[in-house]
């Protein structure tokens, strides 16, 4: 078995690409829902959308609080599965509420942060398009939010907005959340939806760039199935294939490039 | 106690006892008292409580309403009606309200009219309440109540928890449930049997009346309606008059071979045996079992007869059809002005709707009682005869009709299956309760237990339900936002939390689940609508028809299923079956009886003029169906053998690297639906794959790689039955989509929220969440137990597939396995139309896994990857 996956870890395409269950670009792993950049030591987390029940309850729907339980436990795996962290950057929609934060968001938000901050010091939060109302939760744990950060070639933003700046145009990669990808796999007779991260390009000749797409960190959907709903990031504008990561129970899998339904 | 009655009162007897003024009005209208008359008149007088059970036609409401009316005008006779309600009268049907009013307004005018000419005034006043009655009118009826209240199930229950309308039944002595048959067997009626309990404690002299048509066993439907007092019976006599009408009933093939023949061969000559028995009639009922074959129905006899079949003497009426249309199509045929009318289901029911002579079925009804219900909409008069006839489109169809109609001749009436312990409608009440004032726990626990569906509740369960109400499965500080009711541990009490409690629950109440309508779209283009029910067992690759064209399912995405059209294929989903109606359990024992007969005859060597002599005795068939049923058994006993109420074949063949198993058990589908589900659980378990299940009335289907069946029928006993079936809906879709349903009645999931009402597509968006977060909560929360149990116990019948593992085990049943190369005669109804469902009972790493390694293997054998 482990013979097996070392002969995947060393699979090359024609071009001289990795084809890896864990590297979506050289010098990254994928870890559990999380992306790790090896050289930076740092860590990625996509969108967590803390506060979906709460917001649910509002809406007369008696959903249990059960998500925050299962995203402690899903970032305590990561961290026993991941050396030396010295930045986590959140990529956005920490919270879910677009009008206030409520009570449970500012509860689970801070006892969330308080369990990044003991595994490291640099928190970056990103600001999503439903943190309108995340700064005084951040300015509390004295945390900035910003729009966007370049980190060597990588540039990270959470994806609502396509953002040109200078450090943007410099960037080789671009990270983003706010899609919550997931891709639907399918056999003659079932179907199940998986997350996932997708790998694309944007952009045109020269400025033309590698988008990658994180799952989300909720546990009370799966996410979007980019082979057939058509995407919301504008990043994502007309994509008709994506190399896609699947991930279940803590594990990556590697499926190649897909198609998907979006006719260009 | 429950009695039957035996003594009749003699018409001078019943004189004696009623007002001069209603008397006479009797005799001016009515030449003497009807059967159920005579029996229950005296009785309701005397406030004992009573089943009727009767046909339509046989003066059953005036037997409930006669010794009513006779107290009220003698009441009002000497100025002693008080504004107050002294009888409520619950009926299923909105419709039928409507046409209570007018039988009870007339006679009511008429003895108002005697009473003036003798100078004396008579005030005795009727009204209806449902969810359509104005609030102007709410709000006159709460000044100036009515003497006689007419409802619904559901407006009774908000009229419970309405303090100031309560006072108006202080004197309330009567309360009659009229169709109560058609209530008792689904939640609306376990709704209701806790509301009669509930008011009950406000009226404890109570007189409860139900009306019920022919079904079996009476007893239970009087312990419905009664209840229990003091964990006792309350005493109930039931006047059972039923088949007082003759019957002349057959079943009609409309061409000798139904096999050979082409779709439009059978369609025609279908159009034209229906032309044929309308013409020879007055007027002619027809039944289809769906609203779209009742579209279908009228759209081709006005196409293929123009000059005959017009917009004037021709009518459709169904449930998706206005109220004005329906109203006026009963009008028009109780006049007389129509020459037949199509429906689908929605005439079943006691509507008063003229001289019918004669009823058609369109396909089987499935079950004896439906049958007779139906038929028995003619010969309205008490001594006409009751004509039906069943049109039959393929071979299992005749063979079904035929043994229903010996039945329906013989008196066999299947067995109705009252619903038990319903959790979610539970929490509907307890939350009531606690609204109404604070309340004993015990109380609360006595009251429940009255209720006939509720008198084995187990302790356990009730205690769920409290804590879930009381919102325990939430933290201390979020409680306020789940708790609907406060649970005092200490004085064992609860009550009402939230200032909102009482809007909730009135605009949250009822059984009925949204229907779910499907949209039905071609890419981004929408065609039309299906019923949710009819795609919860449709899969992938099913062809059906939607207003006249076919169609091929792909896949479904929220509340739209994609289909692509699917060009001259022949339908695989039956037409004029309805999915939702299926093969009663008694019904199918009777066929198989009859299957069992015939390959005696077979084995015996008869020769076919003694077996089809055999048949046209035994059955009430013309001609052609005897040959048509006898060629059918023939086929079926030279291909292989003939499977029947003593023999259990399991046909087994491979197509395409699969394996198939044909279980030919004739249990009916509700049985089917447990059986096979719970050996495919049996059989995925152990080769952990997915397993593809096929079902009908007839048999199912197992389809996967490998079926070791008979180490699964070796293992399987009633209690692994349960464990396996219990296991097994858990991976179907129609345990998310009764999910919803149990939800939305729990109030997990409320539908009117803040004046907001949320679509059905909203309202399955919020269940899906709720399902994975409440099986972490708990995989005993009442919800998910209530789910489970109602599949397994109200879709399903889990009883009874208990039943039949346990003849197997006892050798009644003997299992016989045979290899064949195609499936044979009888297993073609089940191959080409059976709905399905996926087991998926491979985990979801080891579906990636699967997938991941066939991918990487395509990469690896594209050139120019290096290792």
């Amino acid at each position: 078995m482990r013979n097996e996956n070392k002969v995947r870890e060393t699979l090359y395409n024609r071009k001289g690409f990795l084809m890896n269950n864990k590297i979506i670009f050289p010098g990254t792993e994928i870890i559990s829902l999380a992306l790790y950049l090896k050289k930076e030591k740092t860590l990625v987390l996509g969108d967590l959308h803390i506060g979906q029940e709460e917001n649910l309850n509002k809406q007369g729907i008696m959903m249990p609080r059960t998500n925050f339980t299962k995203l402690k436990e899903e970032i305590l795996k990561i961290f026993s599965k991941t050396d030396e962290i010295k930045k986590i950057i959140l990529l956005g929609d920490v919270k879910h509420e677009f009008n206030i934060a409520s009570n449970q968001e500012w509860r689970e938000v801070v006892e969330f942060i308080e369990i990044l901050e003991k595994k490291c010091k640099k928190i970056i939060i990103i600001k999503g398009n439903h943190d309108n109302f995340l700064k005084p939760i951040a300015a509390w744990k004295k945390i900035e939010l910003i729009d966007s950060i370049l980190i060597g070639k990588v540039f990270f933003c959470h994806g609502d907005k396509i953002i040109l700046t200078k450090k943007a145009e410099k960037a080789k990669y671009i990270i983003i959340g706010h899609e919550h990808a997931a891709v639907m796999l399918k056999d003659e007779h079932k179907s199940e939806k998986f997350k996932c991260f997708a790998k694309t390009l944007f952009g045109k000749g020269i400025h033309k760039k590698q988008i990658i797409v994180m799952p989300s960190l909720n546990f009370l959907t799966i996410g979007t199935d980019l082979v057939k709903e058509k995407p919301i990031s504008p990043y994502l504008e007309g994509i008709n294939t994506f190399e896609c990561w699947i991930i279940e129970e803590g594990q990556s899998f590697y499926f190649g490039k897909i198609k998907t339904y979006i006719k260009p | 106690m429950i009695y039957p009655l035996e003594e009749k009162h003699s018409t001078a007897e019943i004189h004696s006892q009623l007002n001069p003024m209603v008397s006479e009005w009797f005799n001016r209208t009515f030449k003497d008292f009807t059967e159920p008359q005579k029996y229950s008149i005296l009785r309701i007088h005397e406030k004992k409580n009573t089943l009727i059970s009767a046909e339509t036609g046989t003066g059953k409401t005036l037997s409930a309403f006669l010794a009513i009316l006779n107290e009220l005008v003698s009441l009002s006779e000497y100025n002693q009606l008080e504004d107050k309600i002294y009888c409520v009268y619950v009926s299923p049907l909105r419709a039928l309200s409507n046409d209570i009013e007018r039988n009870l307004n007339w006679p009511l005018k008429e003895i108002t009219e005697i009473a003036d000419k003798k100078g004396k005034k008579i005030d005795v006043r009727v009204s209806v309440r449902t969810g359509d009655t104005t609030t102007n009118e709410r709000a006159k009826m709460l000044r100036k109540p009515p003497h006689i209240l007419i409802t619904t199930p559901e407006s009774l229950a908000i009229l419970l928890n309405s303090p100031k309308f309560m006072e108006h039944f202080s004197e309330l002595k009567w309360l009659i449930i009229d169709e109560i048959h058609a209530l008792a067997e689904n939640k609306r009626g376990t709704h209701l049997a806790l509301t009669m309990e509930r008011m009950q404690k406000h009226a404890p002299q109570l007189c409860r009346i139900g009306l019920s048509a022919t079904v079996s066993p009476l007893e239970e439907i009087a312990k419905f309606l009664v209840g229990e007092e003091n964990e006792k019976e309350r005493d109930c006599g039931i006047v059972d008059v039923s088949f007082l009408k003759k019957m002349d009933l057959q079943v009609i093939s409309p061409l000798p071979d139904l096999v050979n023949t082409s779709q439009e061969q059978i369609q025609k000559a279908l159009y034209e045996t229906l032309d044929k028995l309308i013409s020879e009639h007055k007027t002619t009922l027809i039944f289809t079992n769906t609203r779209a074959a009742t579209e279908r129905v009228v759209h081709h006899l006005k196409d293929n007869f123009p000059a005959k079949y017009m917009e004037g003497n021709l009518g459709a009426h169904h449930s998706s059809l206005s109220r004005e249309h329906r109203l006026s199509i009963e009008t028009r045929l109780k006049e007389g002005k129509l020459k037949a009318v199509v429906c689908s289901t929605s005439l079943e029911l006691g509507i008063d709707i003229g001289s019918i002579d004669l009823v058609i079925l369109l396909g089987s009804p499935k079950s004896v009682a439906r049958a007779i219900q139906r038929m028995g909409r003619s010969g309205h008069q008490l001594h006409e005869k009751v004509k039906g006839r069943i049109i039959v489109l393929d071979r299992d169809d005749l063979v079904e009709c035929s043994v229903l109609l010996r039945n329906a001749l013989n008196k066999k009436i299947d067995k109705i299956k009252i619903p038990k312990n319903c959790l979610d409608v539970l929490c509907q009440h307890i939350y009531g309760m606690a609204i109404e004032k604070p309340i004993p726990v015990e109380e609360v626990w006595h009251t429940i237990r009255s209720a006939y569906p509720y008198k084995n509740l187990e302790r356990n369960d009730f205690n769920e339900v409290m804590k879930y109400l009381a919102g325990t499965y939430s933290t201390l500080e979020t409680r306020h936002v789940y708790a609907k009711i406060w649970l005092d541990e200490e004085t064992q009490m609860i009550g009402k939390r939230g200032k909102l409690a009482r809007v909730l629950y009135m605009t949250n109440i009822g059984t009925i689940p949204d229907e779910a309508r499907v949209k039905v779209n071609i890419g981004n283009h929408t065609i039309g609508f299906l019923d949710e029910m009819f795609l919860e067992h449709m899969m992938k690759g099913d062809v059906f028809v939607l207003g006249g064209e076919t169609y091929l399912f792909k896949y479904t995405k929220g509340m739209t299923a994609y289909v692509v059209t699917a060009g001259q294929r022949p339908p695989t989903v039956p037409i004029w079956v309805s999915e939702t109606l299926p093969l009663s359990f008694d019904l199918a024992n009777s066929i198989s009886e009859f299957r069992a007969l015939m390959e005696e005859k077979f084995q015996m060597k008869r020769t076919k003029k003694e077996i089809t002599g055999f048949i046209e005795n035994y059955l009430e068939v013309d001609d052609r169906a005897t040959n048509a049923i006898y060629e059918y058994f023939n086929e079926q006993y030279l291909f292989s053998e003939i499977p029947h109420s003593r023999k259990l074949i399991i046909e087994y063949y491979k197509e395409n690297g699969k394996r198939y198993a044909i279980f030919h058990a004739l249990y009916g589908r509700k049985v089917n639906d447990a059986l096979s589900r719970a050996i495919a659980y049996m059989i995925g378990f152990n080769i952990r794959k997915d397993v593809e299940v096929y079902i009908n009335d007839n048999g199912f289907m197992l389809s996967a790689e490998k079926l070791p069946i008979t180490q699964a029928l070796n293992a399987l006993d009633e209690k692994m039955l349960e464990t396996a079936l219990r296991k097994g809906i858990e991976r179907g879709e129609i345990f998310k989509r009764r999910f919803r349903h149990v939800a939305t009645r729990a109030l997990m999931i409320l539908r009117n929220y803040k004046g907001r009402e949320k679509s059905v597509g909203r309202q399955q968006m919020a269940s899906q969440l709720l399902i994975n977060a409440v099986r972490l909560v708990s995989e005993e929360f009442p919800i998910l137990k209530e789910t489970r149990r109602e599949i397994m116990q109200d879709a399903m019948d889990l009883e009874n597939a208990k039943l039949v593992i346990k003849w197997i085990k006892e050798g009644k049943i003997r299992v016989k396995e045979m290899e064949t190369q195609i499936p044979s005669p009888f297993a073609f109804g089940l191959v080409a139309q059976g709905s399905s469902e996926v087991l998926k009972m491979e985990e979801r790493i080891a579906f990636v896994k699967r997938l991941h390694e066939k991918v990487i293997s395509q990469i690896k054998n594209k050139k120019g990857y290096e290792e």
